[in-house]
């Protein structure tokens, strides 16, 4: 998170906005790779680079083999799950280093893997995977391979080094989405004009005002110098969340404006999530580009499969209700566990998960008897207290760890 | 407008100027009792 503060970023993003202007022969995506590569180099130092660029290599080369075993059904679904649990065991590998501590440390599998994550080199190759925000980048590796396996064109290694680690997005995220990396080749970048220029500063600027004086002020006037975040009550927990929302916004801001100064597709992270018209609705609304992603990778795979297999009639509505409750839970259960590697994690997921599909539920019957029918203007607010207020109440669970 | 900029781009650049200004208290190492008194 430091390289935001470091001159150093923004001599690179200066670097980089003059570059990306430069008329080139290449694809724009494989352009943009090289420029990241270089900025990965400065920000992060070689080493880094150099892993970086092994990895993209790598995952480059399944997904070559993918698209050309596509026609083999057997053979293309075995290099598809492969892939996948590849990515997994990375994955854990770096959260045992990351969190060594992690309550699922003990288990055979995870001991495995943390043993041989910390040995030589491969415990060198996670801590300079740690810098930058290696599981952001195990998530656009699976967004990559779903995409690829999915039929869509498979990036040169260069542009998918440029897809899975941007330099602008290490700190924090957001998640870039696979497709929409690729339509940067269908595009020119945006014409360089003071009015652009303007605009994307703005929106870097207001990344910083929320994160280094609102956020970090707001924090200061919680717990004070050097304190701890006070987790006992309910209004402990509604503090977290609005400081949570101040710097990650902040953050992904910053991103959201150097992408819109270099053309590189950067979605936006927050949507007004205060003003949510339901609880799952603020899902929708807060850490968009998670949503999104687990949406596309979890709950519509799961979704079609448990249909394809259960076959619900029109008039099942337990079974539908069911099938839609796992394929919400599944995805917040994942949440969880990405953010860390504990029971209590796993806990607030379950139970953001639930809460979403009763709430669905609930909706659909209420919905029906015509209950909902107050006037806009008083519901909606009532609406966004209770929605805000149940992710705070539901927070509870795992405001300590989330605190820490 | 000069440069093809509209009222809304001066207004813009008025408000990144104060921000940077408060951000320069704030960001990057300044001791914290600072932004803790000045806010």
């Amino acid at each position: 998170m430091a390289i935001f503060v470091e001159m150093t970023f923004v001599v690179v993003v200066a670097i980089a906005y003059v570059l990306v202007q430069v008329p080139v022969s290449v694809p724009r995506t494989t352009w943009f790779g090289a420029i990241n590569f270089c900025a990965l180099a400065a920000l992060f130092g070689w080493h880094a680079a150099v892993v970086i660029a092994a990895i993209a290599l790598s995952y480059w080369l399944v997904l070559y083999v993918l698209t050309k075993v596509e026609n083999t059904r057997k053979l293309s679904t075995l290099v598809y799950v492969l892939a996948f649990v590849s990515v997994g065991l990375l994955f854990v590998g770096h959260k045992m280093l990351l969190e060594p501590g992690n309550d699922f440390a003990s288990w055979a599998p995870f001991k495995i893997v943390g043993i041989i994550s910390q040995q030589w080199p491969a415990a060198q190759v996670f801590s300079l995977l740690q810098l930058v925000a290696f599981s952001y980048v195990c998530l656009r590796l699976i967004d990559a391979i779903r995409a690829v396996g999915a039929g869509e064109r498979l990036l040169d290694p260069v542009s998918l080094a440029g897809f899975l680690v941007p330099f602008f997005m290490t700190p924090s995220g957001p998640i870039n989405e696979y497709e929409k990396h690729l339509e940067m080749d269908k595009t020119e970048p945006a014409t360089p004009s003071a009015a652009h220029f303007v605009d994307s500063i703005w929106l870097i600027t207001c990344g910083y005002f929320l994160k280094f004086a609102v956020a970090q002020s707001f924090g200061l006037f919680v717990h004070g110098i050097g304190g701890t975040w006070p987790v006992a009550t309910f209004w402990d927990s509604a503090a977290f969340l609005a400081y949570v929302f101040l710097e990650f916004c902040g953050y992904s801001l910053i991103a959201l404006g150097v992408g819109n100064l270099l053309s590189v597709p950067t979605p936006v992270n927050f949507n007004h999530p205060y003003l949510a018209t339901s609880f799952a609705d603020f899902w929708t609304r807060w850490h968009m580009s998670l949503g999104n992603f687990v949406k596309r990778t979890f709950y519509f795979p799961v979704r079609v499969w448990f249909t394809r297999r259960l076959k619900p009639a029109r008039h099942e509505v337990m079974k539908v209700h069911t099938i839609n409750a796992i394929a919400l839970i599944v995805p917040f259960a994942f949440v969880g566990l990405w953010h860390r590697f504990t029971w209590i994690f796993l806990l607030w997921g379950f139970a953001v998960g639930i809460a979403v599909a009763a709430e669905t539920i609930i909706k659909d019957h209420l919905g029906k008897k015509g209950l909902f029918s107050l006037p806009v203007w008083v519901a909606r607010p009532l609406v966004s207290i209770y929605s805000v207020g149940l992710v705070v109440l539901i927070l509870q669970i795992a405001l300590k760890d989330f605190a820490k | 407008m000069m440069f093809g900029l509209r009222r809304e781009h001066y207004i813009k650049i008025v408000l990144i100027i104060l921000m940077l200004a408060v951000i320069s208290f704030t960001a990057g190492g300044v001791p914290e009792r600072y932004v803790y008194g000045g806010f």
